[in-house]
């Protein structure tokens, strides 16, 4: 029997603010192009967890590594490896999708104009957003501006993703947009990704881990 | 072998670089933030000064270099606080630093933001003075263009400190000062101290004391900055 690739391992991991426990002793780990769902309340410790892997936040205790890089120590390598939704746009309002994804998608080494234009526009075709590529983010809805966020999370094709809430301030469109991309991104990247709906996270997830008050409740493989 | 992959390191260094202040004077010109505050300063603090000291005082060159300096720090102070803060406020520095690039590629990027900033203002702020204060620079053109583009790229560097140690700040208002005050004095006094021997027809080999001053603090700042701006960055 062959045993489990893990792409992602998280061991006693734990965050303190002060003297509050943002996150206690989380451990588990998730395979290649496995889609990991991560549930709980509000200050459960899931954007805390999604930000110590995306680089963003130290631990105070514990280890977290991806493909066998360390998270705190080996920054580089593991930004390569990551694409990241944040629940707070990381997009430029001033700039037209294009201008941000052109800048951002430049950062990850895609100097070519024309190969950068082309893969931006293919992935704003798989969200149904090429013909608002010119608009500058500021103008658009929040949908749409998720819809850009997670294109500039995805364009470089990592091979790990992840979300925070991205199902927030998506309309029913955008959600079916976003579950059809989900099925396509599994074949070439696993997924780590927060939401409170319970439904999509049952659908969409392989497994499914719950936090409360920054410690794992529970670790169950989804029901479908 | 290890030759070409330093350079297309230094490559994509420049490249990164480049991006960032690509990206920032995108925004600048799309938005105008600092621009129009910088024009019109540069122009009242011109006609304040030539009402305040008169068309024709002799002592106009004892006044003019402390004038220009402090109007291009003011001007400084308009850009130079928000170039980080600015990030931070609006979250986009989470992409930033999310982003495989060097941390110094983004500081280089946002130090050169300022320069340049800072360079359009003294474009206004320096022949506008010259024709409402009515002097001349006695001294060779490229001697003032040199003295004005140090003491420029050296305030914008400070600028880039303070503005990276205040951004997680809550108590900004009170962390830009308290940090711009002992390190603006560094490059400040020297490029005054040039500027007023150019207006009266120094030499190279007589500004060169204040020239060394103002190499040897970029050379400083320089160095501290890209030792420790990777911890202010992340932790």
């Amino acid at each position: 029997m062959k045993a489990p690739s893990y792409l992602v391992r998280l061991s006693n991991v734990s965050k303190k603010y002060g003297n509050r426990f943002g996150l206690r002793d989380v451990s588990f780990a998730v395979e290649d192009h496995e889609v990991f769902g991560l549930m709980g309340p509000n200050g459960a410790g899931k954007s805390t967890l999604i930000r110590i892997l995306a680089t963003l936040t130290k631990p105070t205790n514990g280890e977290a590594t991806i493909a066998g890089y360390n998270v705190t120590k080996q920054l580089h390598p593991v930004k390569r490896l990551i694409g990241v939704c944040l629940h707070q746009s990381l997009l430029y309002d001033e700039l037209t999708g294009m201008e941000n994804l052109s800048f951002y998608i430049r950062l990850y080494g895609c100097r070519d104009k024309e190969t950068a234009k082309q893969l931006i526009v293919n992935a704003a075709s798989l969200f149904g957003i090429e013909d608002r590529l010119e608009d500058p983010v500021g103008t658009l809805s929040s949908g749409l501006r998720k819809r850009l966020d997670i294109i500039r999370a995805t364009i470089h094709s990592p091979r790990l993703l992840l979300l925070d809430e991205p199902l927030a301030g998506l309309d029913l469109q955008g959600l079916e947009y976003f579950k059809k991309f989900l099925k396509d991104a599994r074949k070439k990247s696993a997924i780590i990704f927060s939401t409170h709906s319970l439904d999509v996270a049952e659908e969409i997830s392989h497994r499914i881990c719950t936090l409360k008050e920054g410690q794992l409740a529970e670790l169950r493989y989804a029901k479908r | 072998m290890n030759q070409s992959a330093d350079f297309r390191n230094i490559a994509d260094f420049l490249a990164d670089v480049w991006e960032i202040l690509l990206k920032d004077l995108r925004l600048e010109l799309r938005k105008k933030y600092e621009i129009y505050s910088i024009i019109i300063f540069a122009l009242l603090s011109n006609l304040s000064f030539a009402f305040a000291l008169g068309p024709s005082n002799p002592n106009v060159l004892k006044f003019i270099p402390a004038v220009l300096w402090m109007s291009i720090l003011f001007i400084g102070m308009l850009g130079f606080t928000t170039v980080f803060i600015r990030e931070m406020d609006k979250g986009s520095l989470d992409g930033l630093r999310l982003a495989p690039i060097s941390p110094q590629a983004i500081l280089i990027g946002k130090t050169l933001y300022t320069f340049i900033l800072m360079s359009v203002g003294a474009v206004f702020i320096v022949p506008s003075s010259m024709i409402i204060l009515n002097y001349i620079f006695n001294s060779d053109v490229l001697l003032v263009v040199m003295v004005l583009i140090l003491g420029i790229f050296n305030l914008a560097i400070v600028g880039a400190i303070v503005s990276a140690l205040a951004m997680y700040s809550e108590s900004r208002a009170l962390i830009i000062p308290a940090v711009s005050l002992p390190l603006i004095p560094g490059t400040l006094i020297p490029s005054v101290l040039a500027t007023g021997k150019l207006a009266t027809g120094a030499s190279l080999e007589m500004i060169l004391p204040e020239i060394q001053l103002n190499l040897g603090f970029l050379l400083l700042m320089s160095a501290v900055l890209w030792v420790t701006f990777e911890y202010v960055l992340y932790d």
